[in-house]
């Protein structure tokens, strides 16, 4: 599937939806997403560098020098949602393993190679990676990419612990990203556009943390979908105007719920965490279990990570301002930091939100969440009295676990916790 | 004493490594274990203590099964099973790393269910890249460390203790280079079974025994006939993911095969390089380790093929075998980088994909014979 006709579908969705008068929010999140794709579309015809970066990625500097930043794993999984709901077999993957890509990694990084592979993807003038983390699979994946390709590619060393001096050392990083990105593209970094765009991000941070918050509240007063919006918007958009637009927009919907006191179910029956990621193939789960069982879930592992607050008029150098902003980000600890040092603050997030279950998907390519696995429900279960629900699936190939299976086993689990709090059980 | 008995002697070593230790332990020697060769062993070394690797057993894995999804490497889950198994119980602390998804999971449970059986756990953060940036945050990791490591045994680690321990552990890194030397011959007398089952012994003892050993070897080696029909086996160099099992290897050599050389953990990444001894300590251990013969851990992958091809070059390799435990996204992912760069030297490569214990053995056979008739050997 070509760039262009990925737009084409996003087009459509804005289009449809807008029948619906669907909130600000939703609208604003399509159209973002489209220009995000357009802008890696039109890149060269624009007379942009265009770069395949890692979800790791600090957006604004790309932003703040005219060069177009382009995730190349998230992208893999919409594609492979859009076939899905297409009802076609995602070829890429098959692509990605016989390009000699482990078939047992992530399938997302297994299609990025098979959509590079294909030349399905605009080609890239350069390639930004990490060295070290989100994941082994997330950080080979740029590996391969650059062999394939053969541009210059600068990967970013993240540290697993911190020191006092991470910051000057996370800086050091991003300077060398910024002398990277000037050799190979004879553009000057501009450090004042810099801070405009690390403002953006900053407030749209600080809108999305509040939203966050508040979705702890009873009634829940943002569906699950929503609220995983915001992880495409920071990927996709991150210190872009229309990112904090997005937020703004979504912060003022979830006030005005929270103030009249509404929430988003017309009745909400059980609140649920989901741990790991989700099946994004198939986020149509989250609807299905809203609508059937009166079922939301009010925080997931992505969205418990908080990054902290900022002062986006703090006059220090914004290259250092932007690795402070990295190293306040609390997922990265989540994901790839010790678990002795997450797992408490995690557990603490949930018992906040006030859950009755606890649903974990079992992504197999994922080995760092499926690791957690044990710990994860020996504290859940310790501190909070839940059990939790493992679903075994894959996020982006559905051959791996149908939709109908994972249904099955949330219906089993759904129905014990009803049964629990002496609810009736959905049919 | 001849080669055989020096061999036979590691060998045994290795095998009953916990009861050698152990009896040690009694004594009163203090033991560390640690899991990857990216954590500096000088620094436990100079605080008194023993550092082991800690290592896979030869049993299936069903209470380390029950804490690690089957997604995690036999490697780390035969570990745990190990240390659940009380293997490990002369371990006074276990130090791991952020090498890999499998090793960081391995370390979480390890320390929070293992607490009470390891009474020091720890992991460092060792960077993914090779640069002046890195070296330096590296250090700064390895002086915490080391400042850790003296809270808890309540002992002084000084400069002096440091660099004897850098001199003891520079010697073993020479000694065992000159018997991998040994086999750049076109007649090597030692195959390539033989070498791991050096390499292993010598990461479960103490350097100072070890060493004199080491010694007394490579004479022993320098007089020995050379390996039967040396000449007409095809000259492999194997590399690939955590192996443990001398005996893989020999299945190997029994098709024709005769392995030169590697680029394995337990194997070349561990001892290839040495340390400055011009330099501070600390400086010159956090150089070395992230400068290293790299893994595939390490940014960029092009260092890497750069030093694995003048190693083909140096010791005549003519095919590489490429050995990847099932869940390596590391060694999996940087597979086709390999196999692309060695063809450009005209280096057939076979991959071939096996867990910690030795089962499916026979296809190993089946697809070894193939490449080789494929090779035209």
């Amino acid at each position: 599937m070509k760039l262009q006709e990925f737009i084409d579908i996003f087009d459509e969705r804005v289009n449809y939806f807008r029948r619906f008068n669907l909130p600000e929010s939703v609208d604003i999140y399509f159209r973002c997403m489209r220009n995000y794709y357009l802008r890696a579309m039109t890149a060269k015809e624009e007379g942009k560098p265009l770069a395949w970066v890692s979800i790791m990625c600090p957006m604004e500097i790309f932003h703040a020098m005219d060069i177009v930043p382009f995730a190349v794993d998230p992208y893999a999984i919409s594609i492979s949602a859009f076939a899905y709901f297409k009802k076609e077999d995602c070829v890429y993957f098959d692509i990605g393993d016989s390009y000699g890509y482990p078939a047992d990694a992530c399938s997302p990084h297994r299609a990025a190679i098979g959509l590079a592979a294909s030349n399905t993807l605009p080609e890239p003038d350069l390639i930004y990676g990490t060295a070290s983390m989100p994941c082994d699979s997330a950080v080979a994946v740029f590996d391969v990419l650059s062999d394939m390709k053969k541009v210059p590619t600068y990967f970013a060393n993240f540290e697993y612990r911190y020191h006092p001096n991470s910051v000057q050392y996370l800086k050091t990083e991003f300077q060398g990203l910024i002398a990277f990105l000037e050799e190979h593209t004879g553009r000057k970094m501009d450090k004042e556009r810099l801070r405009e765009t690390l403002k953006i991000s900053i407030k749209a941070n600080r809108a999305m943390m509040e939203i966050h918050q508040l979705r702890k509240k009873r009634p829940c007063p943002l569906r699950a979908r929503d609220a995983f919006n915001s992880f495409g918007m920071r990927l996709a958009g991150e210190g872009m105007p229309e990112t904090l637009d997005f937020f703004e927009a979504q912060l003022r919907e979830v006030r005005g719920r929270v103030e009249r006191g509404e929430g988003v179910l017309p009745e909400e029956h059980l609140r649920l965490v989901a741990s790991g990621p989700y099946p994004f193939f198939a986020m149509e789960i989250l609807d299905w279990v809203q609508d059937k069982y009166g079922a939301i879930f009010v925080a997931d592992m992505f969205n418990c990570a908080p990054w902290e607050d900022m002062d986006e008029n703090d006059p220090a150098d914004p290259v250092e301002l932007l690795a402070r902003k990295w190293l306040s980000f609390f997922g990265m600890e989540l994901l790839y930091g010790p678990a002795e040092n997450t797992i408490d603050y995690l557990i603490d997030s949930i018992k906040e939100s006030q859950v009755d279950g606890s649903i974990f998907f079992t992504h197999f390519g994922c080995k760092q969440t499926c690791g957690l696995q044990k710990i994860y429900r020996d504290k859940i279960m310790e501190e909070l009295g839940l059990p939790t629900l493992f679903v075994d699936m894959d996020i982006s190939d559905p051959k791996v676990v149908s939709v109908d299976q994972m249904k099955a086993k949330i219906h089993e689990y759904i129905e014990m916790i009803e049964k629990k709090k002496g609810q009736p059980v959905a049919a | 004493m001849n080669a055989e008995d020096i061999l036979a002697e590691l060998g045994d070593i290795y095998a009953n490594r916990h009861q050698w230790n152990r009896k040690r332990r009694e004594r009163g020697q203090r033991y560390m274990g640690w899991v990857c060769t990216y954590i500096p062993e000088e620094i436990i070394q100079a605080a008194g203590i023993t550092p082991v690797r800690v290592l896979g057993g030869n049993d299936e894995t069903p209470i380390a099964d029950a804490y690690l999804y089957s997604n995690l490497c036999s490697f780390v889950r035969s570990a745990l099973e190990e240390a659940f198994m009380d293997k490990y119980d002369y371990l006074d602390g276990f130090v791991a790393l952020n090498a890999c998804d499998h090793i960081r999971r391995l370390y979480d449970v390890w320390s929070i269910y293992l607490k009470g059986k390891t009474p020091f756990t720890t992991i460092l953060s060792v960077p993914g890249k090779i640069s002046e940036n890195t070296i330096a945050v590296f250090k700064e990791e390895l002086e915490v460390f080391k400042e850790s490591l003296e809270r808890h045994f309540e002992v002084e680690i000084t400069e002096r203790a440091l660099k004897e321990a850098i001199a003891l552990y520079n010697t073993t890194r020479s000694l065992l280079k000159e018997i991998y030397d040994l086999r750049k011959d076109p007649q090597p007398p030692l195959t390539g079974t033989e070498a791991m089952e050096i390499v292993l012994a010598g990461m479960v003892m103490p350097k100072d025994v070890y060493n004199e050993k080491l010694k007394s070897l490579l004479e022993a080696l320098k007089s020995r006939p050379p390996v039967p029909n040396a000449g007409e086996r095809v000259r492999l160099l194997i590399m690939g993911s955590e192996l443990q099992e001398p005996e893989y290897i020999r299945v190997i050599e029994e098709l024709g095969g005769l392995v030169v050389n590697d680029d394995l953990c337990n194997g070349t990444r561990y001892f290839w390089n040495l340390v400055d001894t011009r330099e501070e300590p600390l400086e010159a251990l956090a150089r070395r380790y992230v400068t290293r013969n790299p893994c595939p851990r390490m940014r960029p992958q092009t260092e890497r093929l750069t030093r694995l091809k003048q190693m083909i070059k140096d010791y005549r390799v003519e095919a590489v075998i490429y050995e990847c435990i099932k869940f390596c996204d590391m060694h999996g992912a940087a597979y086709p980088i390999i196999k692309r760069g060695l063809a450009e030297i005209g280096i057939p490569v076979l991959k071939l994909d096996r867990e910690h214990l030795l089962t499916g053995i026979g296809q190993v056979k089946t697809r070894t014979q193939a490449f080789f008739e494929s090779i035209g050997v």
